[in-house]
């Protein structure tokens, strides 16, 4: 667990906006997430869910409006950095080294010192059998597990998921949720975006949806359940309701 | 950064793939002169050393790109980006990457140079190493700084050469006279202004790397 304060918010984005070219993606996002809060962030393609995650991670500068994260004006420093995890799209591993070499070369990167840690991730998400394979011989779905493992490794304080449900197999996905289960425990702040709403609601303890560029709807105190977060999405997200 | 270079030497190691396509197109680059050229004792000081650097700095090109795009696969060009290291020190690594390569190449094309050419070296070995190296830390660094802008494009292959290229002209000239003047039986400290030019482009080109690398490699 992180000695930061804990009195802060973890993100706090005030009319994010991002644009490629003359396209803006984020068109004025607003959004506060408590620390040690799990958000669900749902959104039809193109909403600009990943982009607004690179933002959050210091990956892209957005280009107007302001965002922070624990307290930290974006893109921050190398200090920030080591406090955040990512699950994107791509793997972020090194295809001709083995899921052991990956993780000992992230651990070097991250100065993480415990000595077991890689170890003990391979075991968690399964992949103790492939740990001496190399990755190029990995499947989707054990290529996802690894790039959850290289995420938790340096024990974040944020984790920023970007669906990280494809590819999994039922049993990978159950997996998943355990290990975000026991970040959330942990005291980790959390985003996931996914067009899964059983899976995301499942360890999420807040929701929004995402379209047009900004946040089109934000939960209240109360959760929806999947078939209640699917109304209020096809809602927000129907045509001519931005 | 440390860990950086283990793993960009680690990955070679197994693949030998830069190592491999740059001995390979600079011992063709030399054979093929031999051929076309009328290289005689009287006049190897005059062409040997520009030979010698056309093969140097065409087969870098070609190999200095692969360090940022074994990083393009997977995406781990963002992991880098990520890491809680100062973002210079990743220029810092890929540059050391790239010198190590250069150097394990040219250790391997400067003996057949002097074999194929009969390249009258006499006790000027040393002065030669010098030459080329202070070549290769202004080639390394110029390349390695616009590898990262040319690993983002999407005609990456062509980018590399056309930007550089033109940038290496001066360094070039530099290093081929330089080796010219050691092949003739100067020392280095006769280099004078050639000498001069080669140490200040590396110095350019390698703080120029350090302090850009961060805006041209974040979106």
């Amino acid at each position: 667990m992180s000695e930061h304060p804990t009195n802060e918010a973890a993100i706090v984005a005030e009319n994010v906006e991002r644009r490629f070219g003359n396209f803006r993606v984020l068109r004025g996002l607003n959004l506060t997430v408590p620390r040690s809060n799990v958000l669900a962030l749902f959104g039809p393609n193109g909403a600009g869910k990943t982009t607004f995650l690179k933002l959050l991670a210091g990956l892209a500068s957005p280009n107007g409006g302001s965002a922070q994260v624990f307290g930290c004006a974006l893109p921050g420093d190398a200090k920030l950095r080591r406090r955040i995890g990512v699950v994107a799209h791509e793997p972020y591993v090194y295809a001709d080294l083995t899921a052991r070499e990956n993780l000992d070369y992230y651990a070097r990167l991250y100065r993480v010192t415990r000595s077991d840690r890689a170890a003990d991730l391979i075991e968690q998400v399964g992949l103790s059998g492939a740990a001496h394979r190399t990755v190029r011989t990995y499947s989707r779905g054990m290529l996802q597990r690894l790039a959850l493992a290289r995420a938790l490794l340096h024990e974040p304080d944020l984790l920023l998921l970007d669906e990280p449900f494809t590819g999994l197999d039922p049993q990978g996905a159950q997996t998943l949720i355990e290990l975000l289960s026991a970040e959330k425990t942990r005291g980790t702040t959390m985003i996931i975006t996914t067009h899964d709403f059983d899976r995301g609601l499942a360890v999420a303890d807040r929701a929004a949806v995402l379209a047009g560029g900004k946040i089109a709807w934000e939960s209240e105190e109360q959760l929806p359940n999947a078939d209640e977060m699917s109304a209020i999405y096809t809602t927000t997200v129907s045509p001519g309701a931005n | 950064m440390f860990a950086i270079i283990w793993k960009d030497i680690t990955l070679e190691a197994r693949s030998r793939e830069t190592i491999a396509s740059l001995l390979v197109f600079g011992l063709i680059v030399l054979v093929v002169f031999n051929f076309a050229l009328d290289v005689t004792p009287a006049n190897v000081i005059d062409l040997a050393p520009g030979l010698l650097w056309v093969a140097i700095v065409l087969s870098a090109v070609t190999g200095l790109g692969r360090t940022f795009l074994i990083e393009r696969e997977n995406g781990c060009m963002n992991a880098l980006l990520l890491a809680p290291i100062e973002r210079s020190s990743i220029y810092l690594a890929k540059l050391i990457v790239n010198i190590t390569l250069l150097v394990v190449f040219e250790a391997g094309l400067i003996p057949f140079f002097i074999l194929i050419y009969s390249v009258p070296i006499g006790g000027n070995l040393m002065a030669l190493c010098i030459v080329v190296l202070l070549g290769t830390l202004g080639l390394a660094a110029a390349g390695t700084l616009f590898a990262t802008v040319a690993a983002g494009t999407r005609a990456r292959e062509l980018m590399l050469p056309l930007i550089v290229l033109p940038l290496q002209i001066p360094l070039l000239i530099s290093a081929v006279q330089a080796t010219s003047m050691v092949l003739a039986g100067h020392t280095v400290a006769d280099l004078g202004d050639w000498g001069m030019i080669l140490v200040a482009f590396d110095v350019l080109f390698i703080t120029m790397g350090w302090l850009a690398f961060e805006l041209i490699s974040v979106d």
